[in-house]
């Protein structure tokens, strides 16, 4: 049997074995960084990796069902809002801002999602693409709630205590590994070879007795969801919202993370996120060549690795082992 | 009373009509052909039955139970698989995740029993159980595309031209594996077949379809002495 011929869903995230020990083993690095690097900005750039994370790897669930939404930063967005109105305007606890930041978003997602699932491929993108503008238009208008394009400023910090960098450093590591974690475990169940099943053929699915319409509304839901509390973990984090964090730009961006780390595993957006965020910073000495650079990349990743980095990344395992082998 | 009770159906897609006019009946434990050329309405009356396609006319009964405006899910939980046309497998998944999607509708405790019985009826799928559904040959694929609707333990099989474009001896080494799945299960089934001499011999009973209407009906032993069904469908 060669390895060409193995299912790469077969090398996709399982909980337990191996691939839960590499997990742990990655959390128990990052869970020591602040111990070691006081650095404020390296802190500060690490919170917005795993909040990054969580956003990519709650698109990565939809996409897994085959479905590229081109306007997840809007339910982040709304995620966001409702958390910040929630803490701001009602007075409640932080606790009560992340439950808003995923029932808002989650609900909105379960009334459109019966609509908009029915469409397939280009369509589905361009539809969410036009969703992402009109909730974009609504931040901007709704000047009332919003603060319109100004946006809101002041936002608290959830506690007191997250004024530290290092604390949010660790709030939103903890938020990561719980949803990040949570994924993994869904795609690892019966439910996530259902969603691999309805992204492989609709049809087939649908005659293996897979309610395909009901699991992926679900999904969606839940996907946009999981990235409204990311929106709320970086509204407060950054201290404040306005409607250009989340436009059809950033929606892009989540699919580019997607695209570069791969879509055919979790793995892959967590490694587009690192990737998309940390070479920007590695590249501050040609500001001007950055987008650039980034473009080539993002070319090159998508004529030779449909697999994304992790692709890259198994192959020269692959290498490796053979030559250890031989 | 009959497990399966097709009367006069009507299968519409659009202003085209898929079938005009079956009838038949099947109890539990037998097993029927549906032998006709392209377009008689073989594949249309099987989906029927499954809710994937329009029926604005006619009645199908499941245990007496009127399947009208049932979603194919809930008649799939009660007891239907289907093997569609073209050995349709998810191309990218494992064959063990092939037939474990196969075994949705059913608790997870069975489904891995189920492989075993899987594995025991198909040994090559045990082989390559690791290996993408793609890279199988088209006799491995259609006997995973069978083994993924057996998954679910259903009571009535339908199979969609399960030997298209497949060897000969693959046809009849598919046909063995059904027979043997009857006799140890129970197995209830329908096989629509433009293979008519081969359906004939798997099945006990056959219904010859034309032009969207079901015509000749009786045990397969008289149909293949029948001057008629030879000359339309034997080509003796």
């Amino acid at each position: 049997m060669t390895d060409a011929s193995l299912s790469p869903l077969a090398l996709a995230p399982r909980a337990g074995g191996r691939p839960l020990a590499i997990a742990a083993a990655v959390v128990a690095v990052l869970a020591l960084v602040p111990l070691v690097i006081a650095d404020k900005f390296i802190l500060s750039l690490g919170s917005t990796v795993f909040i990054t994370a969580i956003a990519a790897a709650s698109l990565h669930l939809i996409i897994r069902t085959g479905h590229i939404s081109l306007g997840h930063a809007a339910f982040m967005g709304i995620g966001a809002y409702a958390s910040v109105l929630t803490v701001m305007e009602l007075g409640l606890p932080f606790a009560a801002g992340v439950l808003a930041a995923f029932v808002a978003p989650c609900l909105l997602a379960l009334a459109i999602g019966p609509l908009v699932l029915r469409l397939t491929g280009k369509y589905f993108v361009l539809v969410t693409f036009l969703f992402g503008e009109i909730v974009r238009m609504v931040f901007v208008e709704w000047k009332s709630v919003t603060g319109g394009a100004n946006g809101i400023f002041g936002i608290p910090a959830p506690a007191p205590v997250f004024n530290d960098p290092a604390a949010y450093y660790y709030l939103s590591l903890g938020a990561g590994v719980l949803l990040v974690g949570f994924i993994a475990r869904l795609l690892a169940s019966e439910v996530g070879r259902a969603i691999d099943a309805v992204r492989e053929s609709e049809r087939l699915a649908h005659c293996s007795g897979i309610p395909v319409l009901r699991l992926k509304v679900t999904i969606f839901a839940l996907g946009c969801g999981i990235v409204g509390i990311a929106g709320a973990l970086q509204g407060h984090f950054i201290r404040y919202v306005d409607p250009t964090s989340y436009s059809v730009v950033q929606s892009l961006n989540l699919v580019v993370v997607n695209v570069i780390g791969g879509m055919q595993t979790l793995v892959g957006p967590l490694v587009g996120t690192l990737f998309y965020l940390i070479l920007p910073e590695m590249l501050r000495g040609y500001v001007e060549l950055q987008r650039i650079i980034f473009g080539i990349i993002l070319i090159i990743v998508m004529a030779f690795l449909p697999g994304g980095l992790v692709e890259l990344g198994g192959r020269a395992l692959q290498l490796v082992r053979r030559r250890a082998g031989s | 009373m009959p497990l399966l009770q097709v009367t006069d159906l009507q299968v519409r897609y659009g202003r085209i009509l898929g079938t005009n006019g079956i009838s038949f009946s099947l109890e539990a434990g037998e097993s029927l052909a549906l032998v006709g050329s392209n377009g008689a309405g073989k594949s249309s009356t099987l989906k029927a039955i499954l809710g994937m396609a329009e029926w604005p006319q006619g009645q199908i009964l499941l245990d007496g139970q009127d399947l009208r405006g049932s979603k194919t899910s809930d008649i799939v939980r009660q007891g239907v698989g289907f093997s569609p046309e073209g050995r349709r497998v998810f191309p990218m998944m494992s064959v063990a995740d092939n037939l474990r999607a196969g075994a949705f509708t059913r608790p997870r405790e069975e489904a891995a029993e189920r492989m075993e019985a899987m594995f025991a009826y198909f040994p090559r799928l045990r082989e390559r159980a690791g290996q993408r559904a793609s890279s199988l040959s088209g006799g491995e694929q259609q006997m995973l595309a069978i083994g993924r609707a057996l998954m679910s333990r259903p009571r009535l099989l339908l199979l969609d031209e399960p030997s298209l474009g497949l060897a000969p001896i693959i046809v009849e080494r598919i046909g063995e594996i059904i027979e043997e799945v009857q006799r140890r299960e129970g197995l209830t089934f329908i096989l629509a077949e433009q293979n008519a001499n081969w359906a004939m011999r798997v099945a006990k009973r056959a219904v010859i379809l034309e032009l969207g209407r079901s015509t000749i009906a009786g045990d397969c032993a008289t149909l293949l002495d029948d001057p008629r069904v030879q000359n339309a469908y034997l080509g003796l």
